[in-house]
């Protein structure tokens, strides 16, 4: 199967793909962020009990044979919890990453590749959003608009536009300048044929990375959005909601936190090795 | 200068933003059971039946004559919530960041001088963790070691002047969160910095390496460290704002977080206003700063 896959790919893919496989980085990011993913997906299946509904005469207890990760203080079983948990941050990161993506690349690449007045006032807002400092501008859309999932993946997106917007536009500017967009101006082909044929893929590998790591960045926001109440809400299982809701119980049932706590750094621990170890391969004149 | 056009486009933003997303502040104000009538009048006490652009004047006239009008919640003037809090807050974060500063170079310095060793690697891994870890979760640890374990330091502030023993334990927080970027930046450019042809000359003259260290390599090597010292103070207050919630400790990033809850709008907009200067502020003296260590950066 790799194999045929392999066959497809351009010598250059492949110098590319051996590269990353002997990154450290890129290797133990890339397991790790891909457990996260196959329990987000499988939680459906692989968590023993529900995430929502426990048994209160069963409450607080200490992990055992039942209940690997023990029980909160409703008496739900935190294993299952922690299991769902990874589909919620998973929908989160990626539906605030794919918008904030999309209305980045498409507004701030248009801006760079347009240039003039539009550029400017374009850059004008971004440079304000910026600034807000970080989580600020996704707790400000998310105290606007309420909580809740939706609301949360729309305040993880309007947190991330400004940062893909201007790297965008940064690529956009850097290879609008090459020869061979030159050389496609020069045979004549028009400005959005151009743009989409030409500027946008060869813009994607700054967005690349900046995308994964900014999905650590995310996961770890909208966390801390539940943790102060103002993102996914209870019963939902959420890292930062568990975590938060472990407060009361820091010394009775360390395991209420502990479990949650490790699956949240792990996860993001692997979004960032992964977008380091690609920012080493991709953009190799920063060497160290 | 940015500054003002920053501030200015801000102030537009937090006030479109609160205007135009859902939810009716006048509607959640005057509560489930009120009448058409009732949040018709909630709407003109807080002044939404004027037209959007006399509204932002109004807002704006408020801000620049520090008149910012009471609290919707508890009747207070504005002002007298904001300060206090506001001076907690920056308490907090200038020594938060003086303990990422301390510990990010040193740990770089350390990690540059024995690159590839197994100081340098562990070094990487604790600033690797750093970035990857929640805020509230470094925070737990540390009440967990040192309130509830060993019971020398304070969880939580009681009252609204938190005395030093209580800075302890938010400031580590986001001191040691913050110090994790640092120590990736001072080591990369320390690495940059002694590789350089002058300071191989220089050791080739017979200069003591730890001069060589600390004159002239450091000075090359902390330039981009301001730049990410700047950025940094922006995430420390913002992750002051879940910082302080967990410690209960009186800045106003809690008193922001309080009065979302409360739907307290105006304590919401002016603290947030107040948040994003400070923050502006820092990046101004950031950016005149490099330019002073720099000299080939020239202010326009």
């Amino acid at each position: 199967m790799s194999g045929f896959l392999e066959s497809l790919l351009t010598p250059q893919n492949k110098m590319l793909l051996r590269k990353l496989r002997r990154n450290k980085n890129v290797l133990l990011g890339g397991v790790l962020v891909l457990i996260f993913i196959a329990i987000a997906i499988l939680s459906p299946i692989i968590s023993p009990y529900s995430p929502t509904s426990g048994n209160l005469s069963e409450a607080l207890r200490p992990p055992s044979s039942n209940h690997p990760f023990g029980t909160d203080y409703l008496g739900r079983d935190i294993l299952s919890r922690v299991i769902w948990g990874a589909r919620i941050s998973l929908v989160v990161a990626v539906g605030g990453i794919a918008i904030s993506i999309l209305s980045g690349a498409i507004i701030g690449g248009f801006a760079g590749y347009i240039g003039g007045a539009i550029d400017d006032l374009t850059m004008g807002v971004v440079n304000i959003l910026l600034a807000f400092p970080d989580i600020l501008l996704a707790l400000f859309v998310a105290a606007v608009t309420g909580p809740g999932l939706e609301n949360v993946i729309l305040a993880i997106g309007v947190y991330n536009f400004p940062q893909f917007a201007r790297i965008a536009r940064g690529a956009v500017i850097s290879v609008k300048t090459s020869d061979y967009v030159e050389a496609a101006r020069a045979s004549g082909e028009t400005k959005s044929s151009i743009f989409f044929r030409y500027v946008l893929p060869n813009s994607m590998s700054p967005i690349v990375v900046h995308a994964t790591l900014r999905t650590a960045a995310s996961i770890l926001t909208a966390a801390g959005l539940s943790f102060l109440g103002l993102g996914v809400q209870p019963p939902t299982p959420e890292w930062g909601a568990m975590i938060s809701e472990a407060l009361y119980y820091l010394d009775a049932a360390p395991y209420m936190w502990v479990f949650p706590g490790i699956f949240l750094v792990l996860t993001v621990l692997g979004f960032n090795l992964l977008g380091d170890g690609l920012n080493d391969v991709l953009n190799p004149r920063i060497k160290d | 200068m940015l500054l003002i056009p920053t501030l200015l486009g801000a102030s537009i933003i937090i006030f479109l933003m609160i205007h135009f997303l859902p939810g009716d502040p006048a509607q959640i104000l005057a509560g489930p059971d009120a009448t058409l009538q009732d949040i018709q009048n909630m709407r003109i006490r807080l002044g939404l039946d004027k037209p959007l652009p006399v509204q932002y004047f109004l807002f704006m006239e408020r801000l620049l004559t520090w008149n910012l009008g009471n609290s919707l919640v508890s009747g207070f003037p504005i002002t007298s919530l904001i300060v206090p809090r506001f001076l907690n807050t920056l308490k907090l974060a200038l020594l938060a960041i003086s303990i990422s500063l301390a510990i990010g170079i040193v740990l770089g310095i350390v990690a540059a001088l024995k690159r590839n060793t197994t100081v340098d690697r562990i070094v990487m891994i604790f600033a690797l963790l750093g970035v990857s870890m929640p805020v509230f979760l470094l925070a737990v640890l540390l009440i967990v070691i040192f309130s509830i374990k060993l019971h020398i330091l304070p969880a939580t502030v009681i009252g609204s002047t938190p005395s030093i023993r209580h800075l302890v334990l938010p400031s580590l927080t986001l001191g040691l969160i913050g110090a994790a970027p640092i120590a990736r930046m001072t080591r990369s450019s320390m690495i940059e910095a002694l590789s350089q042809e002058y300071i191989k000359t220089s050791e080739a003259f017979g200069f003591s390496i730890r001069k060589i260290i600390l004159v002239y390599a450091l000075r090359n090597a902390l330039i981009p460290v301001v730049t990410v010292a700047g950025l940094n103070f922006g995430y420390l207050l913002a992750g002051a704002v879940i910082t302080e919630t967990v410690f209960a400790y009186p800045g106003l990033g809690r008193l922001i977080v309080d009065s979302i809850f409360a739907r307290d709008y105006p304590v919401v907009q002016f603290g947030l206003m107040m948040i994003v200067a400070l923050f502006a502020v820092v990046n101004t003296v950031v950016d005149v700063l490099y330019a002073l260590i720099n000299p080939r950066v020239r202010l326009e």
